[in-house]
């Protein structure tokens, strides 16, 4: 009951410091869709549509109070708003449209408030504030999940988590890409975070949160946890500048988790190589080799849900029907077909190139630095999903698109700045020239801090 | 007692985090232009004899020496 309040009081709590300032609205959201208090609530809010309440809200606030310097029009939101366009079209020939609309409703959204959040997180405060509150809400799963395998071993198939059952943060593909996904920008946020002091113990803090959050992924014994980790931390050490002491530590942390982990865990990894014998392995691959041979016959793909239509024979010659794809690119093959392939990866595509350059121009300036750490943990995040999304099918899972979101807010901010920099190059805008004149907004955002004045 | 350690940790940091945004979203600007290193011609010439503190001066050998 307590709990229930608690939870209540924080949600009403977004609520009101929203009406201050809308973009809490959005935050409010993100921290809904993450930490799911409808779902850990015993009473009030597990009654209400919290997520369609905060997102209306957030929406609504936008439009009548926010709606200031909106972002460019970028690629990115092209390819977000022609997907949700086309998932939306698949639906006309969808081959299970009962659970095919079921996922159409809150995959929609999740790619829609995607293209949303760039116009309200514009800032580099509300940019941080989008970040640590993804962070932290999804920390209420992993912190006690994390305690959990750190005291008992955690298994595979144990829920350790806060929410039960066996979908969204209870299945151990899900959690653990997440948390995976969450340490860079933990790190990032330990190293840049000017909302939390600066002091050493947050800084610990926040490697004991991407501590935890690798704990619980090695602690769901999911095989693509081991593998989202390999790559995690081969794309960190190409992004560091103390490459040999984040090798030696890595390269120390590895012997660790060799003698740490359960004999449980090692057998339970060591069937990667028996993909042939291993069923669910081997499942995996005839379900994929299903769906190939369906996107050659129906190149647009069969809607939502289409999983359900599948049928893979066993070399023991039992007969599966409807399993799922395990996989975000055979999800999108399937569903989507080609052109929902093709949008996706290009999206993921030039998101990832977007912020390289980006990273590479905000190197330059020292005051842009924490511009180009985010983009690298941002990278570093997504190259994650790209690889251990590879063997589970989160395609349309929320997180993936925050980080899509939070990509397009970051670049934005990059080319806003640029922007303010090259106006400082030329004649005196007009809103410098009268400090008193332009809109609020104007006035009260776009003063460029410490611009040097001539002598 | 873990899950409500997770809870509690999570909201508090989060609603913290959130407050203080707020605070400075409305008192900080939204977007900081880096400052530019200064042209040139406005670079502060460095100390030349006429600045230097008379008690700190030092006084060329043929002089001291009349």
């Amino acid at each position: 009951m307590l709990r229930s309040l608690w939870l209540l009081l924080v949600y009403l709590t977004l609520v009101g410091l929203g009406i201050a300032a809308p973009f809490v609205l959005t935050l409010g959201y993100v921290w809904v869709d993450t930490f799911q208090p409808q779902n850990v609530a015993y009473v009030i809010l597990n009654q209400v549509p919290v997520a369609m309440v905060m997102g209306g809200a957030a929406v609504i606030g936008y439009f009548i109070l926010d709606r200031r310097s909106p972002p460019r029009f970028t690629l990115a939101s092209a390819l977000q708003l022609l997907l949700a366009l086309w998932v939306t079209l698949t639906m006309v020939w969808a081959e299970a449209p009962v659970p095919g609309w079921e996922k159409w409703n809150w995959a929609f959204k999740s790619i829609m408030f995607s293209a949303f959040i760039p116009l309200v997180i514009r800032s580099r405060v509300q940019i941080e504030a989008f970040a640590q509150t993804y962070v932290f809400s999804l920390a209420a799963n992993f912190v006690p999940f994390g305690a959990k395998t750190l005291i008992s071993g955690g298994g595979y198939g144990q829920n350790l988590g806060l929410l039960t059952g066996n979908s969204g943060l209870a299945e151990g593909g899900l959690l653990s890409t997440l948390c995976l996904m969450a340490v860079p920008l933990a790190l990032f946020l330990g190293r840049h975070g000017q909302l939390l002091p600066k002091t050493k113990p947050v800084r610990l803090a926040y490697f004991g949160i991407a501590g935890l959050a690798v704990v619980t992924a090695l602690g769901t014994f999911e095989r693509s946890a081991l593998i989202g980790l390999v790559i995690l931390a081969m794309y960190m050490l190409s992004r560091s500048r103390h490459k040999l002491r984040l090798g030696l530590l890595l390269g120390v942390f590895a012997l660790a988790l060799v003698y740490v982990m359960s004999s449980r865990w090692t057998e339970r990894i060591s069937t990667i190589g028996d993909y042939a014998e291993e069923s669910s392995a081997l499942v995996r691959i005839l379900v994929w080799r299903w769906t190939f041979n369906y996107a050659v016959s129906h190149p647009l793909g069969g809607g939502f849900a289409a999983y359900l239509i599948d049928s893979v024979e066993l070399p023991d010659g039992t007969v599966e029907f409807g399993r799922a794809f395990h996989s975000i690119y055979f999800e999108l093959l399937g569903e989507q077909g080609w052109i929902g392939l093709g949008l996706f990866c290009l999206l993921s595509g030039s998101t990832l190139l977007g912020l390289r350059r980006m990273a590479r121009r905000a190197r330059k300036v020292p005051e842009m630095a924490w511009c180009a750490d985010m983009s690298d943990a941002l990278q570093s995040a997504l190259m994650v999903f790209l690889t251990a999304g590879a063997f589970v099918g989160i395609a349309f899972q929320p997180m993936f698109w925050y980080f899509i979101a939070m990509s397009i807010s970051l670049r934005e901010y990059v080319h806003r700045v640029e922007q303010l920099q090259a106006q400082g190059d030329g004649p005196v805008p007009w809103r410098e020239r009268h400090p008193a004149g332009g809109t609020a907004w104007q006035r009260d955002r776009l003063q460029p801090a410490a611009r040097p004045r001539p002598p | 007692v873990l899950d409500l350690t997770g809870i509690l940790f999570s909201t508090l940091m989060m609603l913290f985090v959130v407050i203080r945004a707020v605070r400075f979203d409305a008192t900080r600007p939204w977007f900081e232009v880096p400052a530019r290193p200064p042209a040139p011609e406005t670079v502060a010439p460095t100390p030349g004899p006429q600045d230097v503190p008379p008690g700190d001066a030092i006084i060329p050998w043929r002089e001291r020496r009349g």
